[in-house]
């Protein structure tokens, strides 16, 4: 790949959130304040082994926080992005739109 | 187990405001509040037409107090909790107030029409009997009207358009406590086909993964 300006944009992207089943869950936890685990399977249609597998890495990165709590006695996950996440996204979605805009038509 | 298809694909998520859109809307696809709506004005006509005042009154009031439990017990547990940014549930709030104040200013209408018939000449009175139940069905669909432009539910619109139909009829002979019961079964058919769909298109899941 040679080094051109767009290609460097795309080499700086977060892989991270690059990932397309991250990618959503951010996407989700960025429009709102809080969920939990049950909600944002069914808003991303991610499996619950999946789902909990892309949770733990954006965990890890900080991009989530993740709080276990107990509702009526049934267990509950609830998740919200953290102020890196938000701004990681963020900081993606301007990238992405750098790159788009810098393509020919 | 699969993966569901009725995700959002991923070139939606780039338009943020569209996927909080389409989030919040879900919320409002399990028909309970269809569903009691349309039981509390079935409960009504169903009162007027058998001669049960009870049923009349209390039906809508007991109605109204149902939708967060049952919320609580049918639709969390299988949509899963969510909290909204600030702005919606402010828009949110608001829409229920517009509501509230239309059901008082509704209430007070009836009010208003009913000292006017009860203290009325014999003209005003003979006209209003000839009435029957169409300002009261006109006041339905204005309640309905503003729910559903308030709360941006716009198949409300559609309820509301029904109950003008209702009122409507009633010079044409048809009484207002037929056309209310009738109103009030097909929004009740309506939030229970609602609430079926959604209850199978959102199973509830048996324990939840953790992360």
């Amino acid at each position: 790949m040679s080094d051109t300006p767009e290609t460097q944009t795309l080499t700086d992207l977060d892989k991270l959130v690059h990932e397309p089943a991250r990618l959503m869950v951010m996407a989700h936890l960025y429009v709102i304040e809080e969920a939990d685990f049950t909600f944002l399977a069914n808003q991303t249609g991610l499996t619950g082994g999946n789902l909990s597998f892309h949770l733990g890495k954006l965990e890890e990165a900080g991009y989530i926080e993740v709080e276990k709590q107990f509702r009526e006695k049934i267990p509950c996950t609830l998740l919200r992005l953290t102020r890196a996440g938000r701004s990681a996204f963020n900081d993606y979605r301007s990238r992405l739109t750098r790159l788009f805009e810098t393509l020919p038509e | 187990m699969t993966e569901r298809t009725d995700a959002p694909d991923l070139e939606s998520i780039h338009d943020l405001q569209n996927l909080e859109e389409r989030s919040y809307r879900t919320t409002q696809r399990d028909g309970l509040i269809d569903l009691l709506v349309g039981l509390g004005l079935l409960g009504f006509g169903l009162g007027v037409l058998l001669d049960i005042p009870m049923l009349t009154v209390l039906a809508p009031a007991l109605l109204a107090t149902m939708w967060q439990p049952l919320r609580d017990r049918i639709t969390t547990p299988r949509l899963g909790y969510v909290r909204f940014s600030e702005p919606r549930r402010k828009r949110e709030r608001r829409g229920l107030w517009a509501v509230r104040w239309a059901l008082v200013g509704t209430v007070a209408a009836g009010i208003a029409v009913w000292m006017v018939f009860d203290r009325g000449g014999e003209s005003l009175r003979e006209t209003m009997s000839g009435l029957g139940l169409a300002p009261f069905a006109l006041m339905v669909a204005l309640l309905l009207g503003v729910a559903g432009l308030a709360l941006r539910a716009p198949w409300f619109l559609g309820y509301a358009l029904l109950a003008v139909v209702a009122a409507a009829l009633v010079p044409l002979g048809v009484p207002g406590e037929y056309g209310l019961t009738g109103v009030g079964a097909a929004i009740t058919l309506t939030g229970l086909a609602r609430l079926i769909r959604f209850m199978r298109r959102y199973p509830r899941r048996a324990a939840e993964a953790s992360s």
